[in-house]
């Protein structure tokens, strides 16, 4: 025992003293986890999407240390409720901290706001607590959790998350973008208002949805992922919460942002590597523009991501003018061709416009017809650094890696390798070929596409987490080679040995 | 909080000693220093529609629920449209967290379609298909939980694999510490395969005496995946992987010394009579009566008895021989435990006759089904000073989030000498009708214990498998390994198998 404690001991040392000092994540993560940050009663109304029981949403997609953020909920019936602040990180795996308890607070049922131009539903609810960032608090992302407190003890109690993330402005070795303007675009709440619901097409343009108002359920729930914990919280515990857990438990120096930070390059050329992760399908044209820079400025740029910067959606201020708070799908990004764009025409109708640039100039590879599906992620280029400490040899195969969406046609760019290519099937039947690149950057940087939407899946699995499983195929969870290649891109990309 | 740590640490303590010498060590202990597998998971796994319950692309049962070594099991396997297929047999248990070991791979072989039976009476659905294989156990292959992944090799690459389980359990008759039950009868009693043909499904009601069901047949999806939990590793694999297979990998994470047996190997109390302990566990509702004395027996000599399951122990359901003879391989509604209880003279009135009354499960588990059946809620404790939660510093009217569900046990037995309620609160079903339910603990006749923990879930708070899916049902759910159940427990486990702390 004595052995085995001090062995521990003298790793953690090791590895702490390995990494920057004052590394904040590491600092941050010495902090006790909380035991109890799960959704455990949560419910969805008749239409298996909202929480009308409590449900709410924040004024902003992220806020910095120091600023307040209002946090607008509804409970109907009306009813006590109180809201935790944790923020998720790792926490000697526990997976969140416990921040901050507000309330016991009186709720009100707040109106469900009527269908505006472009099927925008805009909620303008009263706030229910203002929340002042304290100063300690780290970039992160944080959960609100929202839950009732009925007056007598045979009643139950219901919960539900908000959620916003905590930015900073400071030089760190990784960003880890949130992909929020795809959980917004996603987001059919109250019922069926998302950019897919709109008669004439599920990528019709000039479909619009606001910020203001809240996550409901992930909206393809028997199709893709069946996560209890998505009500309120976006697409985040689904799609992006195990590479956050991953990258907090290594102790990686990290620092969050919503989509809407990217419109500004210097807040990703602040960071030695960008990373895109989960679904990004939606960028507005200038956070290509800002990521482009941030690549010629010598940027890493890891897309552990699937389905990015596919449509065009343009930010707009909310009714009360707050910036950022809609989108609208107003066209498409312009890697994909003519042929597959009418492939699809029932989806993209017959006025789709390209009015993006070339994703596939900052990715390396893009999204292709059809853009969805499920495969496994095979090993082609075994040699390549990336592989080191892997094992893997050409033609091993990661099973069921690759989906719900993912990336091929790759790009003729000077020094592009095709490092993973395979088949995935739509509906199990209708086959895709996709492709993982790697490219190098001006200035001795490189930009890896993983070309799927559950890489972060095999990195880690959080308390309550909950697998996709999707065209019939699905990820397995943590694997030791994903893991590995992962830290491979990642030091080399921070500039940290082995 | 000090006395917690020092407990966890002298638990690591423990399996590092064990680990680190032969001397000693048990089976079990031996067993899982063997290499796990890193890909044991179903990848490919496709039903015949978005609410199918089947996967006929490739799907199969076995030949019998459990198995000796030395003795053969046949493996039918049916694939629609015909294709060649592998079958690799996996051993589940902790394997350093990887979950399973590769026993075996064999194939290819030639799959077919194999024909999908007309109901027969009283709807049974019994497939009489050709064996695809038959395994002869090695004598090495220790008891356990056995998967074979069933999947189809396609000779195009751009043509996609498919992939499903088949189930059975290697048992043995060794003296162990801990008899391990699996509740096969239940996985067969909710199957729908192919479509909707399970106990639950019959016209003239869901909870008469009107259908058969019959093991041979594949294992479809777990039956409400909309309802319960939509988990893709049910396709053919019972409900072992959602309900029970958290309990085998956290006790062989553990060391335990353990054995598994089906339900239908309780029809003697032979074996459990050689055991320290007796597991029931998940959702263990259909017993024949013979089970029901048999688990009496165990108690009457000084065998520790443990339901760590809900819902069990609720209905009989006589064992009978499939139309080919092999034993045990139909079963049937055949009435309520609870002799004169209300619920069980109101199942008799709403939804008989049965031909039969099973006696007072209260009296064997210490607590009841009770109406309503089911639902969620919080597991609340009442007794902290109890021996069982020493060490988790739990106080009176902690919670443990969403442990109770999706069935329960109520109405405990307070008639017999000795029983305590450890734990008790309210659940809902679905959401909205209260109900509620009870865990007790009450003294054996030789120094031994009978606890019922009463929920299907408990062992959604010990260990999360690698692929594991957590239920969500009657909008409530457990959040996975929770450190205070671990250490309940090994505080149950240990002082029945008469281990220090």
């Amino acid at each position: 025992m004595k052995t085995r404690f001090l062995l521990c001991f003298l790793l953690a040392c090791s590895s702490a003293l390995n990494a920057a000092q004052n590394n904040l994540i590491l600092d941050e993560n010495r902090k006790p986890g909380s035991t109890d940050w799960q959704l455990t009663r949560v419910r969805t109304d008749k239409n298996n999407y909202r929480s009308a029981w409590i449900e709410g949403y924040c004024s902003k997609q992220s806020v910095l240390a120091g600023e307040t953020i209002d946090i607008m909920v509804s409970t109907d019936p009306p009813t006590k409720f109180k809201i935790e602040i944790f923020r998720t990180g790792y926490y000697g795996g526990k997976g969140a901290r416990l921040m901050t308890t507000l309330g016991p607070l009186q709720g009100t049922a707040q109106p469900i706001p009527p269908i505006g131009e472009k099927r925008l539903r805009e909620c303008r609810w009263k706030s229910s607590a203002t929340l002042k960032i304290p100063a300690d608090w780290p970039s992160g992302v944080y959960l609100g959790r929202l839950t009732t407190l009925p007056d007598a003890a045979d009643r139950p109690y219901w919960q539900s998350y908000v959620i916003f993330i905590v930015r900073d402005t400071r030089r760190a070795d990784v960003l880890f973008q949130c992909s929020d303007n795809t959980w917004q675009a996603y987001n059919r709440w109250p019922d069926s208002y998302s950019l897919y619901t709109d008669p004439r097409g599920s990528h019709a343009r000039d479909v619009a949805v606001s910020f203001d108002r809240p996550y409901g359920r992930q909206p393809q729930y028997m199709a893709i992922v069946n996560d209890p914990l998505s009500v309120g919280s976006g697409e985040f515990l689904s799609f992006e919460q195990p590479l956050a857990y991953f990258l907090e438990q290594h102790g990686y120096d990290v620092t969050y942002c919503s989509n809407s930070d990217c419109l500004d390059t210097s807040q990703i050329t602040r960071c030695k590597s960008f990373i895109s992760v989960g679904h990004d399908e939606y960028w507005d044209v200038p956070q290509y523009h800002a990521t482009k820079a941030a690549i010629e400025a010598g940027v890493n740029v890891l897309w552990l991501s699937g389905n990015s910067v596919c449509a065009v959606s343009a930010f707009s201020p909310s009714a009360d003018g707050l910036p950022n708070r809609i989108i609208t799908r107003t066209g498409h990004f312009s890697g994909m061709t003519d042929a597959e764009f009418a492939q699809e025409e029932k989806c993209f109708t017959k006025d789709y416009r390209r009015i993006g640039p070339d994703e596939t100039l900052i990715m390396g590879a893009r999204t292709i017809i059809p853009a969805n599906g499920g495969g496994d992620w095979v090993c082609v280029k075994p040699s390549h650094w990336m592989f080191a400490g892997t094992g893997m040899k050409k033609g091993d195969a990661i099973p069921g890696l690759v989906g719900w969406e993912h990336h091929g046609a790759p790009a003729k760019l000077p020094g592009l390798e095709v490092v993973g290519e395979g088949t995935a099937w739509s509906g199990g039947v209708k086959p895709a070929h996709w492709t993982a690149t790697i490219f190098p950057g001006p200035k001795k940087n490189f930009i890896f596409n993983a070309a799927t939407i559950f890489w972060c899946q095999d990195l880690s699995m959080p308390p309550g987490h909950t697998l996709p499983w999707s065209h019939w195929s699905r990820p397995h969870g943590p694997d030791p080679r994903v893991q590995q290649i992962t830290h491979n891109l990642l030091r080399r990309a921070i500039g940290r040995g082995k | 909080m000090k006395t917690n740590t020092a407990l966890t640490r002298i638990a690591c303590c423990a399996s590092l000693l064990t680990a680190l010498t032969a001397l000693g060590a048990n089976p079990i202990q031996i067993e899982n220093r063997k290499p796990g597998a890193a890909d044991w998971q179903l990848t490919r796994v496709r039903l015949d529609s978005p609410s199918g319950m089947r996967s006929p692309f490739v799907e199969g049962y076995c030949s019998r629920q459990s198995v000796k070594a030395g003795e053969a099991i046949d493996i039918m396997v049916s694939t629609d449209p015909p294709a060649k297929f592998a079958i690799e047999i996996f051993r589940t248990g902790y394997y350093g967290g990887k979950g399973a070991r590769l026993m075996k791979k064999l194939g290819l072989f030639q799959g077919k379609a194999q024909v999908i039976p007309k109901p027969g009476p009283k709807d049974i659905h019994e497939c009489k298909w050709e064996p695809t294989t038959q395994l002869t156990i090695p004598k090495d292959w220790l008891s356990g939980v056995y998967l074979g992944r069933l999947t189809t090799m396609p000779a195009d690459k751009e043509k996609p694999y498919w992939q499903s389980y088949v189930i059975f359990i290697v048992r043995d008759e060794r003296p162990a510490d801990i008899l391990f039950q699996c509740s096969d009868n239940t996985w067969q009693a909710y199957n729908r395969w192919p479509t909707k043909y399970s106990l639950y499904t019959h016209p003239k009601g869901g909870q008469g005496p009107w259908a058969d069901v019959s093991f041979d047949r594949p294992y479809g999806r777990q039956s409400q995946y909309t309802g319960i939990v939509n988990d893709p590793l049910s396709v053919g694999s019972g409900e072992f992987l959602c309900f029970e297979q958290p309990f085998t990998y956290w006790l062989e994470e553990h060391g335990y010394d353990v054995t598994y047996c089906s339900n239908s190997d309780m029809l003697t109390p032979d074996h459990g009579l050689k055991c320290k302990t007796f597991l029931s566990v998940g959702h263990d509702e259909y017993w024949d009566i013979r089970l029901f004395r048999s688990a009496e027996k165990l108690r009457d000599a000084g065998v520790n008895l443990m339901f760590f399951s809900g819902n069990a122990v609720c209905w009989v359901t006589p064992f009978r021989a499939s139309s080919s003879g092999a034993p045990n391989r139909i079963i049937f509604r055949g009435g309520p435990y609870g002799a004169k209880q209300e619920y069980a003279v109101e199942r008799q009135t709403q939804h008989g006759p049965f031909p039969e009354n099973g006696p007072d499960e209260g009296y064997l588990m210490g607590a009841r089904n009770g109406r309503p059946i089911n639902g969620g809620g919080d597991w609340i404790v009442t007794k902290p000073d109890h021996w069982m939660f020493a060490g988790t510093g739990m106080k009176k009217g902690d919670r443990i989030p969403g442990l109770v569900g999706w069935e329960y046990h109520n109405l405990p037995a307070t008639e017999i000498p000795g029983l305590e309620i450890v734990a008790k609160g309210n659940v809902w079903v679905g959401g909205e009708t209260l109900s509620d339910y009870a865990a007790t603990i009450y003294p054996g006749p030789k120094g031994n214990f009978v606890f019922n923990a009463a929920t299907i879930f408990w062992c959604q708070d010990l260990s999360m498998p690698p692929g594991h899916t957590l239920p969500w049902s009657h909008w409530s759910r457990p959040h996975g390994p929770d450190p205070r159940v671990q250490q309940i427990t090994h505080n149950l486990l240990r002082r029945a198998v008469g281990a220090s702390k």
